[in-house]
């Protein structure tokens, strides 16, 4: 018996194969070109990038996605999930080629990956409990109320902005994952959250408006005299500057086809939910 | 109610690669734990020192960290491992960890006699461990690796951090779609407690079928 489990187990160690990465001649877009296939690293997100009942994905992001690696002759989409925090990491250890997951666009990550142009622009919303129990209108109610705790999700982008506003750590509260920060809401575990307005409305309307509704009115924080818009944007390893080109080029021409406003349509994605061809990453990218 | 039975299928898939991932890790970390746990009664110091230092390493490190360091630092040394590789590797490096220690305990409580008998023989030590000791050992293990494996079976959620998608991956991505955590989670909680109540009943059953052969053991009753 001994002797057929230790046979067992070297066969079995033998078979998982440790694959040793080899230092690849060619590159990420050559490679993807070659097999017809792309990974996209997801977070589980509406209406980004979500798994259906199927197994198979939806979401704005990764249907862009599809349709414009599509066009640079890449007909099959993968996505490898992983959590939110986790999706640089992902990239940069190389179990996915690109992030389609409503990534925002942020200086401190335009640092350590590459992003495509933005292809979305969304301001912030904030969700309270049904009838705004702490009567929170603005971010210096926050300030003055240190009984309010705000639940974040880790390695969001919120989390700079609230140390602008100078709100201490005492009233953030991180959870894994978007979906956990909703229920910490709903359970009274925080009292307000931030997203985009497409994920606000999405988890208001989820919810059938029995106890959480959109802060209103809300005055948004304005960091050097802008208002804080979010852009979001597809992630690549800064190495595939040659992969960065031609996906903006694909995202670019499918622009205005039926199928590129078929997919916005689906997710009500509207017009002024695009950005101007004027706002440029590299804007975006300053601090 | 209705949109969630849509979603059975994800999480019987789920469900699948918990019970894949656990019974290879039992397979593989089992079958390591008893060599790390007969190497830690080694006459010679190196492999004595090696086999602690093993168990002290991954009984003292987070599974989470340990497969974080597996699928997210390992890449950047060369080596590029998938979610499922890494996922076995690290839950039954672990795993071998924890059950090397009770092995080492059954082999302990083996009387010395026997030993000697089996010397007497004039048995190799490998057959007086093939012989003698591990059919011994094993039978004495079964109660203690009953609670290891369901720690075991319970523990594997841990690999849905790094995106495998096992049981508890799976009902996350049903609670992202339908917003609905309480009845999702209520499936999971009753999937895990049937499966670990079975696993208890099977290992009383082995129990009870090779325990019995332990009382006709020499040198225990005559």
């Amino acid at each position: 018996m001994f002797k057929r489990i230790l046979w067992a187990s070297v066969a079995a160690a033998f078979l998982s194969g440790l694959a040793v990465s080899s230092a690849a001649a060619e590159t990420t877009l050559e490679r993807i070109k070659r097999d017809g296939v792309v990974q996209v690293g997801f977070a589980n997100e509406k209406p980004y990038s979500f798994k259906q009942p199927d197994g198979s994905l939806a979401g704005v992001d990764y249907e862009l996605a599809r349709a414009a690696f599509a066009k640079l002759g890449v007909p099959k989409v993968e996505g490898v999930a992983v959590k939110f925090s986790a999706l640089i990491p992902g990239l940069k250890a190389g179990h996915f080629d690109a992030i389609a997951a409503g990534l925002f666009i942020r200086p401190s990550r335009c640092a350590e990956i590459a992003f495509a142009e933005p292809h979305i622009q969304i301001a912030d919303a904030v969700t309270v409990r049904k009838g705004n129990p702490k009567n929170i209108h603005s971010y210096d109610d926050v300030l003055k109320n240190p009984d309010i705790k705000i639940g974040t999700q880790q390695g969001s982008a919120s989390r700079k902005d609230f140390e602008r506003l100078g709100i201490p750590e005492s009233q953030l509260v991180s959870f894994q994952d978007f979906p956990e920060v909703f229920f910490a809401l709903k359970s009274g575990r925080v009292d307000l959250t931030t997203s985009t307005i497409f994920a606000a409305n999405e988890t208001v309307a989820a919810d059938g408006g029995t106890s959480v509704e959109r802060a209103a009115p809300f005055t948004l924080p304005v960091f050097d005299g802008k208002p804080s818009i979010n852009y979001l944007g597809f992630g690549f390893r800064p190495d595939d500057q040659d992969l960065v080109a031609q996906f903006n080029d694909a995202l670019r021409s499918i622009k205005g086809t039926p199928e590129y406003d078929a997919i916005l349509a689906k997710y009500a994605i509207t017009a002024a939910d695009i950005p101007s061809p004027d706002v440029k990453l590299a804007d975006i990218c300053k601090e | 109610m209705r949109d969630l039975l849509a979603w059975v299928p994800l999480l019987l898939e789920g469900l699948l690669q918990t019970l894949l991932l656990f019974v290879i890790v039992l397979a593989l970390g089992f079958s390591l734990g008893i060599v790390i746990g007969l190497a830690r009664l080694s006459r010679l110091r190196l492999v004595r020192y090696s086999a602690s230092a093993f168990v002290e390493l991954f009984r003292g490190v987070s599974l989470y960290v340990t497969l974080f360091w597996l699928y997210f630092a390992a890449p950047f040394l060369g080596l590029r491992l998938s979610v499922w590789q890494a996922s076995v590797i690290g839950c039954a490096l672990t795993h071998a960890a924890y059950s090397s220690e009770y092995i080492r305990a059954a082999v302990l409580s083996i009387p010395a006699s026997q030993h000697e008998a089996a010397v007497a023989l004039g048995m190799t030590s490998l057959q007086r461990l093939q012989y003698v000791v591990l059919p011994q050992a094993l039978v004495a293990l079964l109660p203690l690796m009953g609670n290891e494996f369901v720690m075991l079976l319970k523990g594997t959620s841990v690999v849905s951090l790094i995106g495998l998608a096992d049981l508890t991956e799976q009902a996350h991505s049903v609670i992202v779609s339908t917003y609905q955590p309480v009845p999702v989670l209520l499936v999971v909680l009753l999937t895990y407690f049937v499966l670990a109540q079975a696993l208890i009943r099977l290992m009383r059953r082995m129990e009870g079928r090779f325990g019995g052969w332990k009382l006709r053991a020499p040198g225990e009753s005559t």
